[in-house]
């Protein structure tokens, strides 16, 4: 009887314990409303005019942007992707300041009450000098957002994506250090003086430039190519000048017999025709945005006009088309160099640095050195593009009067269509590569710049590392999504977006566009295309990470059900749970919006280990949602009334009914709950021309959750 | 009146007395800040560091933080002395690994030695690690020098790349009044009275 009741227990615990295992640790409960915070102080807000255009600056929409003083306070909006820290109900935090059509910018701020309202303290990144024109300098609706701080061994780091549309969700994020500045009570100032939306600061002073073409002083000289049908006469430059210390710059494969796709007729055969243009992007410290730049490309040998047909063709060998720098390393050391590359939207997609250790006696033997660079789609500035010949092992570099290097055109290894391998284009077609069109696209460079240390015993590299510009290991990172408190080294968990990636999913995987639903679903708008992955990473020094890839349980890329997470998206609020487990709240998405920002919902899941998640607040039994709806299900077929289950915060006010994410979670200073701070939306923002209202997006908000009695570490 | 109970409430209260007369009392300050080791621009209230990569950037071997200046006031003795802060402050909870000290670098007061360590890692609801020293007898008596000019300098060896943090340190000395003659009799009294009685049972 005995050895029954125990074989009976052991049965029943062996079905019960990983039930108990995975059991939801927190089930959580409203304890307020949702409320729309205030700040006091601040950029313009909504509450002072529905138009940005005309309001958003003095005089009627230009001179100056407004900046309200400390006693007027106003609804926060716009701002969006809050960030907060702190504990109890004194929080910092800093916010994303996004105007319709302004450039981006981040501020700070500070609350007493958990969130529900908020004091301006300062500009972290600058806004925009400009105010809204229909050409500015700076473009519009670019700038750096999505705002997340790390701190540990007393520095705080802030990341930022960079909107422009050829670095979001490509490039690194830009980094930036942190300082604190107390005059005033204001605990933050970027460490790089101007912040704007331009690109990341250049290099710190004190660095040893000993050769390095900005083309800030070169101009172009008028020549006539007498073999060009009316010998016409085109300003070029194929040899600019250093502007720091000795070298020599030429185009390559530019003069050639290729044939060109030119129109009404093809054309054979091109002169090299480079030269010096201005170029928005680039990180010449003398210029706010544009300057001078250095573009390759050829004219071709028949009466058209310059620019087509224009020298680079799918014909040429590898490797042999762009542009070589020949540069005396005479008494320098561990020499670096360090480039600035642009890609018009057709031009070759594919760059490969070479090097050449003695171009007098064997001007052929060039080595590859690292990877192939790659322009973003579309096209763009990559920065500051470095090669450490001495951390990558090369010696004969240092003190070589015979140095040189090339950069080159080089096939595109992702190409598998018809005629490869061959180079392709800067834009994707349904995110794939297409062959170069022989026709368009060029090239350009700035800050092309070689450093030395002038002492053969100095062991460090004479490019200062104290103010990096991006981060680097990070996987298309769209913003880091919570930071592990405690770790070290640090562990972060980010989302990777790869934009418009999803073509390559069965059509059946692929979201179609969004329902229609009146009253709270109206609009009919396009399907997203990108895939959003939660990854985990780790770093020592904030700014290489170690990706230890993608996490289990919070998103399905492939789910077309309503009722799915596809997208999950920053920032999230990742709170400490007993017994080493963790929650954490994040915005949930999927193929009923149309937007892989996942503002649908605000989620809730755990986990013990930071890899293996279970959602126990979804799509359909949400903290909190948009507003309630019965849909026709694009998975199955059938009727489904989403959310299933009310939200726990209740119904959905109407400043959050059009998008609902970001959250963050402050532990209250007794455990027993959390502040969660998020944004939203009213719906009228995604409406189209006269049915746009821009009278209440980009809203942060609060509520106050109970942990049901677990009290939280 | 029992005569056991008179002189023994009489030695009590003459001991008490005595006791009174060298009651100890707490000086605390809080120290002066060498600018020069600071973080732009320089804080009056908290200490941080300037940011040292490691690379192309190191610490001086030590780093001045300040100075705690303070006044003994006359005929008392310090008795003891405790000095304590935080790793991190309201700006940023966590600092770099470092060694704190007083003395010219000779007595270490505190330590954040572990990168994993939530000193320098953070912790888990933000809230900042606190360190505290109480000194011996043997620092107390290593300390005479400069608790007699007023003076006492607190520095940091770093350890690691970042920048320290320390928040507000606090030192606390405990001083009492060297006993007068006038005292010393009353003591002196009520100790031969507990004698008397003691030999009466």
């Amino acid at each position: 009887m005995n050895k029954t009741l125990v074989l009976f227990a052991a049965l029943a615990w062996s079905v019960a314990a990983p039930s108990l295992v995975n059991a939801q640790t927190v089930t959580w409960t409203a304890t307020s409303s949702p409320v729309q915070s205030t700040l006091a102080g601040g950029p313009w807000t909504l509450s002072q005019g529905a138009n940005p255009d005309t309001i958003y600056c003095t005089a009627g929409g230009t001179g100056v942007p407004i900046v309200n003083p400390a006693t007027t306070v106003n609804l926060m909006n716009p701002f969006y992707f809050p960030f907060v820290t702190g504990s109890g109900n004194n929080l910092q935090g800093y916010f994303d300041y996004r105007p319709d059509a302004i450039n981006e910018a981040i501020i700070a701020a500070k609350s007493t009450d958990g969130g529900q309202t908020w004091t301006f303290q300062q500009q972290v990144a600058s806004l925009s000098a400009d105010c809204p024109t229909s050409n500015p300098a700076a473009g519009n609706d670019v700038g750096e957002g999505h705002p997340h701080t790390l701190s540990f061994l007393g520095t705080t780091w802030l990341y930022l994506l960079d909107r422009r549309s050829n670095y979001v969700d490509n490039a690194g994020l830009i980094v930036q250090r942190l300082t604190p500045n107390i005059p005033g009570g204001q605990p933050l100032k970027p460490v790089a003086a101007n912040t704007t939306f331009t690109p990341p600061a250049s290099l710190p002073a004190g660095v040893s430039i000993f050769a390095g073409w900005d083309f800030n002083n070169d101009s172009n000289t008028s020549v006539t190519f007498t073999n060009i049908s009316g010998s016409p006469s085109f300003k070029i430059n194929n040899s600019p000048s250093p502007s720091i210390g000795t070298g020599t710059a030429a185009p390559l494969g530019m003069t050639n017999d290729y044939n060109f796709s030119t129109t009404p007729t093809p054309v054979m055969g091109s002169n090299a025709g480079s030269d010096i243009t201005t170029t928005e992007g680039s990180t010449d410290p003398n210029s706010d945005f544009t300057s001078n730049s250095w573009r390759i490309r050829g004219l071709n040998n028949a009466s058209g006009p310059a620019g087509t047909g224009n020298g680079w063709n799918t014909a040429a060998p590898q490797y042999s088309q762009g542009a070589e720098f020949d540069v005396p390393t005479t008494n320098q050391y561990h020499v670096v160099m360090q480039y600035d590359w642009y890609v018009t939207a057709q031009g070759f997609r594919d760059l490969q640095a070479q090097y050449n250790l003695d171009i007098i006696n064997t001007p052929e033997a060039w080595t590859n050195v690292g990877p192939i660079q790659v322009t973003p789609d579309g096209g763009g500035f990559v920065n500051q593009i470095t090669i450490d010949f001495t951390a990558l092992g090369i010696t004969g570099v240092d003190n070589n009067p015979n140095f040189g290097v090339r950069l080159v055109g080089a096939f595109d290894p992702t190409y598998t269509g018809p005629g490869a391998p061959t180079y392709t284009g800067a834009s994707l077609t349904n995110g794939l590569p297409t062959i170069y069109n022989n026709n368009s696209g060029n090239w350009r460079f700035d800050e092309v710049n070689f450093f030395g240390n002038s002492s053969s015993t100095a062991t460090t590299s004479p490019i200062a590392t104290v103010t990096p510009a991006r981060t680097t290991g990070l996987l298309n990172p769209d913003g880091i999504l919570a930071v592990v408190p405690g770790t070290y080294p640090v562990k972060v968990l980010y989302v990777q977006k790869q934009v418009e990636g999803d073509f390559s999913f069965p059509t059946t995987q692929q979201c179609n566009n969004p329902p229609v639903v009146t009253p709270f679903y109206p609009f009919s708008l396009t399907a997203n295309h990108d895939i959003s992955t939660v990854r985990l990473a780790t770093t020592t020094n904030g700014i290489n990470f170690t990706d230890l890839g993608p996490v289990n349980g919070l998103n399905d890329s492939t789910t077309v059900s309503y009722a799915g997470i596809r997208y999950v998206s920053p920032n999230g609020g990742l709170v400490p749970l007993p017994g080493g487990k963790w929650g954490l709240f994040f915005g949930a998405g999927n193929c009923i919006d149309a937007d892989s920002d996942s503002f649908h919902a605000i989620a809730y899941a755990e986990s013990s280990d930071l890899v293996n998640w279970t959602v126990y607040n979804g799509i359909n039994n949400p903290i909190a949602s948009r507003p309630t709806a019965t849909f026709t299900d694009q998975a199955t077929g059938n009727m489904l009334t989403i959310p299933a289950v009310a939200p726990v915060v209740g119904p959905t006010q109407l400043w959050f009914a059009g998008r609902v994410y970001a959250p963050n979670a402050v532990v209250n200073s007794t455990g027993t709950g959390v502040s969660l701070i998020f944004d939203g939306y009213d719906q009228g923002y995604a409406g189209k021309g006269k049915a746009k209202d821009l009278s209440s997006y980009r809203n942060v908000g609060q509520v106050f959750l109970s942990s049901g009695g677990v009290v939280l570490p | 009146m029992n005569s056991k109970l008179v002189l023994s409430t009489l030695a009590c209260a003459v001991l008490w007395a005595a006791a009174c007369g060298t009651a100890q009392a707490g000086i605390l300050v809080t120290p002066t800040f060498d600018s020069s080791n600071q973080a732009a621009p320089p804080d009056t209230t908290d200490y941080e560091g300037i940011f040292y990569d490691f690379s192309s950037m190191f610490p001086p071997s030590s780093i001045t933080i300040g100075t705690f200046t303070f006044v003994i006031p006359t005929g008392d003795i310090v008795t003891g002395a405790t000095i304590s802060g935080t790793f991190g402050d309201q700006n940023i909870p966590v600092t770099a690994l470092t060694d704190l000290f007083v003395d010219d670098g000779n007595i270490n007061v505190a330590g954040c030695d572990d990168p994993s360590a939530a000193c320098a890692a953070g912790t888990l609801d933000g809230s900042l690690v606190s360190w505290s020293h109480t000194f011996t007898g043997t620092e107390l008596s290593e300390l005479t020098s400069d608790f007699t000019s007023g003076s006492l300098d607190f520095t940091a060896v770093q350890d690691s790349f970042g920048a320290v943090i320390v928040g507000t340190p606090m030192l606390d000395i405990q001083v009492a009044a060297t006993p007068e003659p006038a005292t010393i009799f009353p003591l002196a009294g009520g100790l031969l009275a507990m004698v008397v009685l003691r030999r009466r049972k």
